[in-house]
């Protein structure tokens, strides 16, 4: 994980950070808002304009753009919601072809329909990379409780990818 | 056994997931870095601006104190009053002025305020010394006092005046 010390942000460090964490910091803000690469670019210019690297940048980029998707998302109205919802099914969550074991469109299906205290501690997790302790500092709650959420929210995709078409349907209405 | 299962399952869902790679993040890298940039020079102008008030703001109280402290003290000024000792006027009196005409301060009240100013002014020394009698009035007898008030002396049988006392009275 790049940045685990605290340092003062540079061009290189802030290139680094974004090779290394946009696509997930992406991916995590999608599950709120429409716009998560506007989401993204502010959370890494907060990052600079407090002209010092944190201590644990990563679970510190992650929450303020946590914070920031949720507040576009409340302060959206009704119509922009619908069109959030629609928009999240035609913007893909992963590359196409790139897993040879799972369906992307299939992982991405089963994941919008989890409920979003499990979807967002699985994207942290296993595409983020936060550990169940960072995880419980980014969406307030503690690591015992975001592990319980992990579990659950992994036998239940794990229970909707058995039977793909039947999810797939569900979603879509 | 089943739970063993489980964890076997979840923890192979789990890697099937990390194979997944997320969409590509559609962020500028150009406008992203320029926006940085932006950002960092506007933290560091920021302060300049705050250091230029902070100082104009010392500077001002440091000015003012300086002021405060070097002021000249207020001059002490003397004034000198000159009190002008009042005129006595001695008016001499008949014996049997009508009552109309008598003067409303007699000889002996002129005496008495001179002589209360020159104690004021000099202290005890001034008083006249007591006469030999000890309580008897200063230089005169009764007929010299019933003189100052207007009242012809035939009243008096000549001896001297003395103060009133129970004592004298019996005597």
């Amino acid at each position: 994980m790049a940045a685990g010390k605290s340092k003062p942000i540079d061009t290189q460090l802030l290139s680094r950070l974004l090779d290394e964490h946009g696509r997930a910091l992406t991916l995590f803000a999608r599950q709120y808002c429409d716009s998560p690469e506007d989401v993204v670019q502010y959370a890494f210019l907060k990052l600079v304009r407090s002209r010092q690297g944190h201590g644990n940048m990563v679970p510190w980029l992650y929450r303020v753009a946590r914070n920031r998707a949720i507040s576009i998302a409340r302060s959206s109205t009704r119509r922009q919601r619908r069109e959030l919802r629609v928009a999240r099914r035609e913007q893909p969550w992963f590359e196409p072809d790139y897993a040879e074991e799972l369906d992307a469109r299939a992982a991405a299906d089963a994941l919008k329909a989890l409920p979003e205290p499990q979807r967002e501690i699985i994207i942290a997790h296993i595409w983020g990379g936060l550990t169940f302790e960072q995880i419980g500092q980014v969406v307030g709650c503690s690591s015992s409780t975001a592990h319980r959420h992990y579990n659950e929210g992994l036998s239940s995709l794990r229970e909707r990818l058995r039977s793909p078409c039947t999810e797939h349907t569900t979603t879509e209405n | 056994m089943h739970g063993t299962h489980d964890d076997g399952e979840l923890k192979g869902l789990e890697r099937s997931l990390a194979g997944l790679r997320p969409a590509p993040a559609g962020i500028d890298r150009d406008e992203l870095m320029f926006k940085a940039g932006q950002a960092a020079a506007t933290g560091r102008a920021g302060l300049a601006p705050n250091a230029a008030v902070l100082a104009v703001l010392v500077a001002a109280f440091a000015g003012a104190g300086t002021t405060w402290l070097a002021r000249p003290a207020a001059p002490e000024r003397i004034v000198q009053v000159t009190v002008e000792k009042p005129v006595l006027r001695v008016v001499e009196l008949s014996p049997m002025m009508p009552a109309g005409e008598r003067p409303e301060r007699s000889v002996a009240r002129a005496d008495y305020l001179e002589l209360r100013d020159r104690v004021l002014a000099e202290g005890m020394d001034a008083l006249p010394p007591l006469g030999p009698a000890g309580g008897a009035a200063p230089g005169g007898t009764l007929d010299d006092l019933w003189r100052d008030f207007g009242i012809p002396p035939r009243h008096s049988a000549g001896k001297a005046w003395a103060p009133s006392t129970g004592r004298s009275a019996q005597s």
